[in-house]
C-alpha cells in the first residue's frame, strides 16, 4: 500500500488523477486480502480471521473513498460520468452497504469471501475500462446526473448483496440434494440456513428495489428536462426498466408462499445479471443516447 | 378439502354450468386467471422479454439504417421479425396487448383487494401496520393509473417537434415550420409566437469536445418581446406551456451563386449535415435555367481542414480557415419529384467544375459562373415540445415511490410478517 503511494507522497504535486488510482489499487489490495480472510473465517470459524479481515476492509474502504475524492479533484466535477468512475463508487457503496448489513445481521459475514470476490471483480472491470478524468459533455452538466446516477449506483451497490444471498441460497440449496457433489461439504454445512439467506436477500431488495426505482424516475424526469421526453426506449432506458421488472417480479414471487426459495434466489440472481447488462453491456455493445457515458461523446 | 367444501363447490359448478352459457364461463375463468399473482409475474416475464427483444434487435424509430442492414444480412429471418413487429417491439400489437393485459391484471386484482381491505380497515382491531402496508400497496399500483392518464393525456393534448433555425432567422411556432412534428388528438391550433434565434454559440473542450452549446432565443408574441433566454442543453425555455429545447447544431455556410448573364440564383445560408469538423450540404439553383440548365452544388465543408500530405482532411471544430469543397453541376433537377433537400442525385447531372473556396472567394468556372463563398452562420437544432401531463406524471412519481416505500416497509414495524395475498389471488 505504502509502496504503491510512495511516489505521490514524495511529489505532491502530481496529478491528482494518478493519486486517485494508486488510492484504488490500494484498496483493490485490501479487498483482496480481507476477501481471503473472510474466506478463512468461514472455513476456520476463528473470530480473529473475521477481525483481520475487518481491519482489511473498513481501511480498504476508507482509502477507496479518499481514491473517489481525488479522482473528482482531478476531473473538477462529480466523479461519476465514465464508466470507470462508475464501477469505483458502485464497488465502494457494495462493500458499504455490506458492511452495515453484517452489522445488522451478523451472521452475514460467513458471506464476506463471496461479496469482496464480486466487488473485487468489479473493480477489476472498472479498470479495464479505464478513461483518464475528462471534463463533461454539455448533456451532462447538470444537478440531475448527481441525482440520478448516484441512486442508480447506490441501487445497484445494495443489490450486490442480494445477488450475493440468493447466490449462496443456491449453493446451499444444492448442497441439500444427496446426489449433488457439494452434498455435506464444508462449504454447504457451514453456510448460514436457507430460510436465513432467503430474508437476507429479500432485505437487499427490499432496500436496492426502492431506490432503483427512484433512479428510474429521476432518469424520466432528467430525460424530459433535458430532451423534452420522459421516456423515448432508449437501450439503457429499457433496460433499466427490465431490471426495474425482474426485480418486481421478484417481490411479487416472494410473496407467494409456493414460489420463495429457489425460484426467488434465481430470479434475484436475473436480476443482477440485469443489472450488469444495464450498466455495462448496453454501453459496450449498444449504441444509444446513454453511449457519452463511454467518454466517446 | 372439507366434505362441507367439496359440496358447496360441486353446487356452485353445476349451478354456474347451468345458468351461464359458456363464452361467459370463459370470460370469467379468464377474469380469475388474470388477477392473479402468477398471471401478473408471467406478464411482467413478457414484457420484459419483448422489451430485452427491443434492444438486441436495431429498432425503427431509435435506429432507422440499423434495421435496413439488418434485414440485409438475414433474408430470411427478418420478414419474420418484421410480421410480428419486433423491429417496433414498442409500438408492436405483442407489447400493447400485454401492457394492456398487465393494466387488466392490476385492475382485476384491486377489484379483490380494494373491498378486502375496505373491510378490514372497518374492523379497528385489524388495522395493524400490514394493515395499512396492504392500503399503500393498492395505492402504489393505483398510481401506474395515474401514471397511464399523465402520459396519455400530455401525449393526445401536446406535440413535440423540431426545427433547425440559422443564427438570426426566425420561425413562427406553427404546424407548417417544422421539421418533423407530432400532434396528439387533442393538440389544437399552435401558439403562432415567433421563435428568433439571435446567436448561436458553441465552445469545446481542448480534446475536441463540446463543452458548451447555447442558442440566444427571443421569443415575440404580438409583436413585442416576451422573453430573452439562453437555452442549452438542460436548459430550456418555456412560454405558455411550449418548452424551448438545445438539442444540436450545425454549419450554414452562404455559396452565392450567379449565372453568366449575372443572375444572382443562389445566396442564402444552407444547412449542412455532419460533425462540426467535417459537414456536407447540397444547394440546388432550379432557376439557374431552365430544364438541362438547372444548376446544383454538392459541398463539404472544413472549419478548420489540416494537409495530410497532399491531401485535405478535417482537423478542429472551430472555424480558423473555412474551406469549402465545391464540386458544380449541371442538369435537370426533377424538382417536380419528391426528394430530400439534403442530398443530390448527380445521375443524369453533369459535373462542371470543382475546386474549394476559402471564405470570401470568389471564382468564375469556364462556364461563366461565378461562386462567391459569401458568409458562414451556424444553425441550431431547437425541439419544441407542449406536454400537459407533465404535472400528472410527477404526481405518479410521487405518489408511486411514497407508497412503495410504505408498503415495503410498514410490514417491517409489526411483529407479523407481510400478509398473505388474498387466496383468490394466489
Amino acid at each position: 500500500m505504502l509502496a504503491l503511494l510512495r511516489g505521490d507522497l514524495a511529489h505532491p504535486t502530481a496529478a491528482p488523477g494518478d493519486l486517485s488510482l494508486h488510492l484504488y489499487f490500494g484498496a483493490l489490495v485490501l479487498y483482496l486480502a480481507g476477501m481471503l480472510a473472510f474466506f478463512a473465517y468461514f472455513a476456520y470459524r476463528q473470530e480473529g480471521l473475521r477481525r483481520i479481515g475487518l481491519a482489511l476492509v473498513v481501511p480498504g474502504s476508507a482509502v477507496h473513498l479518499l481514491a473517489v475524492v481525488f479522482r473528482g479533484f482531478a476531473d473538477s466535477h462529480y466523479p461519476l460520468a465514465n464508466m470507470y468512475e462508475y464501477s469505483s463508487m458502485l464497488a465502494l457503496v457494495a462493500v458499504l452497504v455490506f458492511l452495515l448489513m453484517t452489522v445488522r445481521y451478523p451472521v452475514a459475514t460467513l458471506a464476506g469471501g463471496p461479496a469482496l470476490f464480486v466487488v473485487v471483480a468489479l473493480m477489476g472491470v472498472g479498470f479495464a475500462l479505464y478513461q483518464s478524468p475528462e471534463p463533461l459533455v454539455p448533456a451532462l452538466q447538470s444537478y440531475w446526473l448527481k441525482i440520478h446516477v448516484t441512486s442508480m449506483m447506490v441501487a445497484s451497490g445494495v443489490l450486490v448483496s442480494s445477488f450475493v444471498f440468493a447466490a449462496l441460497y443456491l449453493v446451499k440449496d444444492r448442497s441439500l440434494n444427496a446426489r449433488s457433489w457439494l452434498h455435506e461439504s464444508a462449504a454447504s454445512l457451514r453456510l448460514p440456513s436457507l430460510q436465513t439467506l432467503d430474508q437476507l436477500t429479500f432485505r437487499a431488495v427490499l432496500l436496492g428495489f426502492p431506490i432503483w426505482t427512484f433512479g428510474t424516475m429521476a432518469g424520466a424526469i432528467w430525460g424530459e428536462h433535458a430532451w423534452g421526453r420522459w421516456w423515448g426506449w432508449d437501450p439503457k432506458e429499457t433496460w433499466a426498466a427490465i431490471t426495474w421488472m425482474v426485480y418486481a417480479i421478484y417481490l411479487h414471487a416472494h410473496s407467494l408462499q409456493a414460489w420463495r426459495g429457489r425460484r426467488t434466489a434465481l430470479i434475484a440472481t436475473a436480476g443482477f445479471v440485469s443489472i450488469l447488462v444495464t450498466l455495462y453491456a448496453v454501453n459496450l455493445w449498444i449504441v444509444g443516447l446513454h453511449s457519452y457515458a463511454r467518454g466517446a461523446g | 378439502m372439507s366434505v362441507e367444501a367439496r359440496v358447496r363447490d360441486y353446487v356452485v359448478v353445476t349451478t354456474e354450468a347451468r345458468t351461464r352459457a359458456l363464452p361467459i364461463r370463459l370470460l370469467g375463468g379468464l377474469w380469475r386467471e388474470l388477477r392473479k399473482m402468477r398471471t401478473a409475474i408471467l406478464l411482467l416475464s413478457i414484457l420484459a422479454l419483448l422489451a430485452t427483444v427491443g434492444t438486441l434487435l436495431p429498432q425503427i424509430p431509435q435506429n432507422p439504417r440499423g434495421v435496413m442492414g439488418y434485414v440485409e444480412r438475414h433474408p430470411f429471418t427478418a420478414p419474420w421479425f418484421a410480421r410480428l413487429g419486433l423491429f417496433d417491439v414498442f409500438s408492436s400489437w405483442l407489447f400493447i396487448a400485454t401492457a394492456v393485459l398487465m393494466y387488466t391484471s392490476i385492475g382485476a386484482s384491486m377489484l379483490v383487494r380494494v373491498p378486502a381491505a375496505w373491510r378490514r380497515g372497518r374492523v379497528k382491531a385489524q388495522r395493524t401496520w400490514g394493515f395499512w402496508a396492504e392500503v399503500a400497496s393498492i395505492v402504489f399500483h393505483a398510481s401506474f393509473f395515474l401514471l397511464l392518464v399523465g402520459v396519455v393525456y400530455g401525449k393526445a393534448a401536446g406535440f413535440v417537434g423540431n426545427v433547425a433555425v440559422v443564427e438570426g432567422d426566425t420561425i413562427t411556432e406553427a404546424r407548417a415550420n417544422y421539421d418533423n412534428l407530432s400532434e396528439g388528438v387533442w393538440t389544437g391550433g399552435h401558439a403562432g409566437f415567433q421563435v428568433k434565434v439571435d446567436r448561436f454559440q458553441v465552445s469545446y473542450w481542448p480534446t475536441g469536445q463540446p463543452r458548451d452549446f447555447v442558442s440566444r432565443v427571443r421569443i415575440t408574441d404580438g409583436g413585442r418581446t416576451v422573453e430573452t433566454r439562453d437555452v442549452r442543453v438542460n436548459h430550456y425555455l418555456d412560454y405558455r406551456g411550449v418548452k424551448v429545447y438545445q438539442t444540436g447544431y450545425g454549419w450554414a455556410p452562404t455559396l452565392r451563386i450567379a449565372t453568366p448573364d449575372g443572375r444572382t440564383v443562389a445566396d442564402a445560408p444552407t444547412m449542412f449535415l455532419g460533425d462540426p469538423p467535417l459537414a456536407n450540404g447540397v444547394i440546388k439553383a432550379p432557376s439557374a435555367g431552365s430544364g438541362s440548365q438547372q444548376l446544383a452544388v454538392s459541398a463539404i465543408f472544413m472549419p478548420d481542414p489540416q494537409l495530410v500530405g497532399d491531401a485535405i482532411a478535417p482537423g478542429g471544430p472551430t472555424p480558423r480557415l473555412p474551406l469549402l469543397l465545391v464540386r458544380l453541376y449541371r442538369g435537370n433537377l426533377h424538382l417536380d419529384r419528391a426528394q430530400n433537400v439534403y442530398s443530390l442525385d448527380t445521375a443524369g447531372l453533369d459535373l462542371r467544375w470543382r475546386g474549394a473556396l476559402r471564405l470570401g472567394d470568389s471564382v468564375t468556372t469556364p462556364d461563366g459562373v461565378r461562386l462567391t463563398f459569401t458568409g458562414l452562420k451556424q444553425y441550431t437544432d431547437l425541439t419544441l415540445n407542449k406536454d400537459p401531463g407533465v404535472s400528472i406524471v410527477l404526481a405518479a412519481f410521487a405518489i408511486g415511490l411514497g407508497a412503495l416505500l410504505l408498503s415495503l416497509y410498514l410490514p417491517l414495524l409489526g411483529r407479523e410478517d407481510r400478509l398473505a395475498p388474498p387466496a383468490t389471488l394466489t
